[in-house]
């Protein structure tokens, strides 16, 4: 086996996925590796089995972003045929990553479908639909006519170039939640709905500016692919489509190591053989892997190059005030009605429709309006069922995650409140509350914003992408993307061909060939 | 749904050079199709003109309109066959062909949406629907389902494209002529629907417009029963057509059917006349005073119309001096906000000092 490379990446997970496909495809001979037997690292979409081996492997370790690992059983039927993401994530129809997964043809990989609906959650325990375009607001019964108005102006405002508006100017960090209320004369129930159900806000606190680019995406992707703004992507989302990424780079030629443990990361003065620097050995691999260039996900820098790795500063999209996420996975054979009208058949009647299930759809909770929840964020609730590929007929898999105030809390205590809100909406037959047939509880701790460490030189040769941080619940897949392509451009730098005139213009996704003007029999 | 590669195959996509080879064999495949194309043509023409009715020439219309279904010589000159020859005597043999060119139009239509012959031609078909028995209804069932399913087909089109007027215009026609027809209500829920899922559609509101007028037409025998009735439909309306302005005043579909709404509420003008006037001065008011847009088109012009309307139609019974300075107002404004039609405006103007 050929054991000299551009570059070695450590860590299949999203960001370092895409980093590897985009190398392999610019010609760089580019070895993957991963300690874990699956792809996706901590975005991976796990079968039930691997589920319970990854619980189980993660409750011991240190190192893990996830914490306070808990499960209700080890046993359910039809295992293989769940993808369970370990962060769930609904993926904007413009953005990034859509762009990324067209461009590198990624996208034939994987199958996706648009989101059913985005609901939230009123203190009453009712469940209402968010207005999001012209026609929803059209529609709706429960907003007056002056607050239509209003709500039109600011959803204008907000998808046009707002950054030039007059209401905007100096007020960037104000609240969101008050900006709406006193720059649009919004409503308290409606500006809620605004911040926590269209821009993803996590708390009354999150600052206007960023969750106005957020809802300008997302705004501009309604109608691109129907009338939601959100892709989900089947067989588990962004953890199958990092795994899509793996192959497209294995496609281009990279060499895939999966499931070995790494015994040594040494580092040589470049000598006179080329792809040196780095030597990388794996416990029970004979050869030595060569390199010039390491990348690697953050939770695999060994401590002793701590100082040479080159942390990439982080997106600005990646600013979070969230340092601890509480999620929780259940497994329901029971559907889930969030109110939205059926699609496929505009006949049935509004209450017949609320009786009716949603495959896959969310559910936002607001602070305090749940008794028993936070009164300081909103919680995501993330249903997905057989129509995303990510579970058998008859079953859903129903995710909840909610920002907590520290690490010591217990998530499964947490939560509870919000998961028996949700059980509560079952559909059939109705008042009976859903009963999980499986139940995972876990923190999820962010790393922060790591400050850019380690010396920063014209060209650093151990290159570490930015830790995903929780922003919202579309923001993560992008967020990666975008981190992927300044890891790309640094990557660059250092394995550049030097014939290569324009290297640190290449483009991130050179374009696919096809014949020109195919013809149309 | 299908991967988004497949809807952006265009973008990003590199073209690769043909090599001069290529071209000349590719230019070598199109001059052949176009030399089948035209023999074919001429075959059918001749055929028509020796008035050839034969089966062999029914298939030949077949494949020349499945290349190109706008040649409607030839649509034409296959009904021409159907009627002249009965190479299908039995009413089986008809059904089944009829059924065929059904099954072709809608493939047809599939590719080509606004075609009027491949339209004609569906309608051609239903309409030569032979009654198996007349003194048994039961027996048409055929035909029944035949009708049945062309709404379905109509509404797929709409569906796919809700602004195809042709399909609209189709679905009028399949209403009016369905063997047993369907109560217009449903047909006024059908457009609620589609005004529902974009209401910048005229279309949509045009068929609103009629079905809403044949509702208030063929009315109730008990004369003030049905005014009471009528009176809840226009109010019900009103108010739907108000959510419009309100969500979106800049929209034109809006403005247009709240005159049409005016217009046809003939029997209580007055009261409503001063009623619009003060429900559209109030969503004026609500974009201006909020600085949401100064002062609005739409808005305006209706206002205009409806004080038109009473000082033509209610001059005894209004304070004609006070309506027409406030109509001139609103035309001066009206003339500098929106140039393009300053001379409309001139000549309104010039009709309220007569």
């Amino acid at each position: 086996m050929e054991s000299s490379f551009d570059t070695i990446i450590l860590g299949t997970g999203l960001t370092e996925s895409i980093v590897a496909a985009a190398l392999s495809k610019a010609g760089y001979k580019v070895a993957h590796l991963d300690t874990n037997s699956f792809y996706g690292g901590n975005e991976a979409s796990l079968s039930f089995e691997e589920l319970i081996q990854w619980a189980d492997a993660n409750s011991s370790s240190i190192d893990s972003p996830f914490s306070f690992i808990t499960y209700s059983t080890r046993v359910l039927p039809q295992p293989r045929q769940y993808s369970i993401c370990l962060r769930p994530s609904i993926i904007p129809s413009m953005g990034p990553l859509i762009s990324s997964l067209i461009s590198s043809g990624v996208s034939k990989y994987s199958g996706f479908r648009l989101l059913d609906c985005v609901s939230v959650y009123h203190p009453s325990g009712l469940v209402k639909n968010v207005p999001a375009s012209k026609e929803d607001v059209f529609k709706s019964n429960e907003i007056t006519l002056i607050g239509k108005r209003r709500l039109m102006r600011f959803l204008t405002f907000a998808a046009g170039d707002f950054e030039i508006q007059k209401e905007i100017q100096g007020k960037h960090d104000k609240p969101f939640l008050e900006f709406l209320k006193t720059e649009f004369s919004l409503s308290d129930d409606i500006a809620g709905v605004i911040a926590y159900a269209l821009a993803y806000c996590v708390s009354e606190a999150d600052p206007t500016h960023p969750a106005l680019r957020r809802l300008h995406k997302y705004l501009h992707s309604i109608g691109r692919y129907g009338p939601s703004a959100f892709l989900v992507g089947h067989y588990g989302g962004i953890g199958d489509i990092a795994q899509g990424f793996c192959r497209a780079a294995a496609v281009h030629g990279a060499t895939y190591i999966l499931g070995r443990k790494i015994e040594s990361i040494t580092q040589s003065e470049p000598g006179n053989t080329p792809n040196s620097r780095y030597t990388v050995c794996l416990v029970d691999f004979p050869e030595p892997l060569k390199c010039n260039l390491l990348i690697s996900s953050p939770s695999y820098v060994p401590p002793e190059l701590a100082n040479d790795a080159f942390h990439l500063p982080s997106s600005v999209f990646n600013q979070s005030s969230v340092d601890v996420i509480a999620r929780c996975t259940v497994i329901i054979d029971k559907s889930i009605s969030l109110g939205s009208r059926s699609k496929d058949d505009p006949s049935v009647s509004d209450e017949v429709a609320a009786r009716t299930g949603v495959d896959t759809g969310v559910l936002v909770v607001p602070p305090s309006s749940v008794a028993g929840g936070s009164s300081t964020s909103a919680a995501i609730v993330f249903i997905t069922g057989e129509g995303s590929m990510s579970a058998p007929s008859g079953k859903w898999i129903l995710y909840i995650a909610l920002p907590v105030p520290s690490s010591s809390v217990s998530p499964e205590s947490i939560l509870k409140p919000y998961l028996d809100a949700v059980l509560a909406l079952t559909t059939d037959p109705a008042d009976v509350p859903a009963q999980p047939l499986f139940a995972m509880f876990y923190l999820e701790t962010s790393s922060g914003t790591r400050s850019e460490r380690g010396a920063r030189r014209t060209e650093a040769s151990y290159l570490v992408p930015p830790c995903l941080n929780y922003v919202s619940l579309p923001d993560l897949p992008d967020t990666a993307t975008v981190h992927a392509e300044a890891t790309f451009r640094e990557a660059l730098k250092v394995v550049g061909r030097s014939d290569d005139e324009l290297r640190l213009n290449v483009e991130f996704w050179p374009p696919v060939e096809e014949a020109e003007d195919s013809e149309v029999i | 749904m299908r991967s988004p590669y497949s809807l952006q195959r265009k973008h990003g996509v590199k073209r690769i050079r043909q090599t001069a080879q290529d071209r000349e064999a590719k230019r070598q495949r199109e001059q052949s199709r176009i030399k089948d194309y035209l023999a074919l043509t001429n075959v059918i023409l001749t055929g028509k003109k020796n008035k050839d009715w034969s089966e062999d020439a029914f298939n030949l219309t077949t494949r020349i309109l499945q290349l190109n279904p706008e040649f409607y010589t030839a649509w034409n000159y296959r009904r021409n066959i159907f009627a002249w020859i009965n190479f299908a005597s039995s009413h089986q043999g008809i059904l089944k062909i009829l059924s065929e060119d059904l099954s072709m139009t809608m493939t047809a239509l599939k590719a080509h949406p606004k075609v009027y012959w491949i339209w004609n031609h569906r309608r051609w078909c239903l309409e030569n629907i032979p009654d198996l028995s007349e003194s048994d209804p039961n027996d048409n069932t055929w035909k029944k389902e035949a009708w049945d399913r062309e709404l379905f087909v109509v509404e797929k089109m709409l569906d796919s494209d809700p602004r195809n007027f042709h399909a609209w215009d189709y679905r009028r026609y399949i209403l009016a002529n369905m063997p047993i027809p369907r109560p217009p209500a449903s047909e006024l829920a059908y457009t609620s629907r589609k005004i529902e899922s974009n209401f910048s559609n005229f279309s949509a509101w045009h068929q609103r417009s009629k079905v809403l007028s044949s509702l208030w037409e063929s009315g109730d025998l008990d004369e003030s029963k049905s005014k009471e009735k009528d009176r809840n439909i226009w109010c019900a309306e009103f108010e739907l057509i108000r959510n419009a302005m309100y969500t979106d005043p800049n929209d034109q579909s809006v403005w247009m059917y709240h005159r049409w709404l005016v217009g046809s509420s003939k029997s209580c003008l007055l009261v409503i006349a001063h009623h619009l006037i003060a429900s559209v001065r109030e969503c004026h008011c609500c974009l201006s005073s909020n600085n949401f847009n100064v002062f609005n088109i739409g808005c305006m012009e209706s206002i205009v119309c409806y004080k038109r309307m009473l000082i033509k139609d209610h001059a005894t019974d209004v304070d004609l001096a006070m309506l027409t300075r406030e109509c001139n107002g609103m035309l001066q404004q009206l003339q500098e906000l929106d140039p393009l039609r300053r001379r409309r405006y001139e000549d309104l103007v010039g009709t309220l000092l007569k």
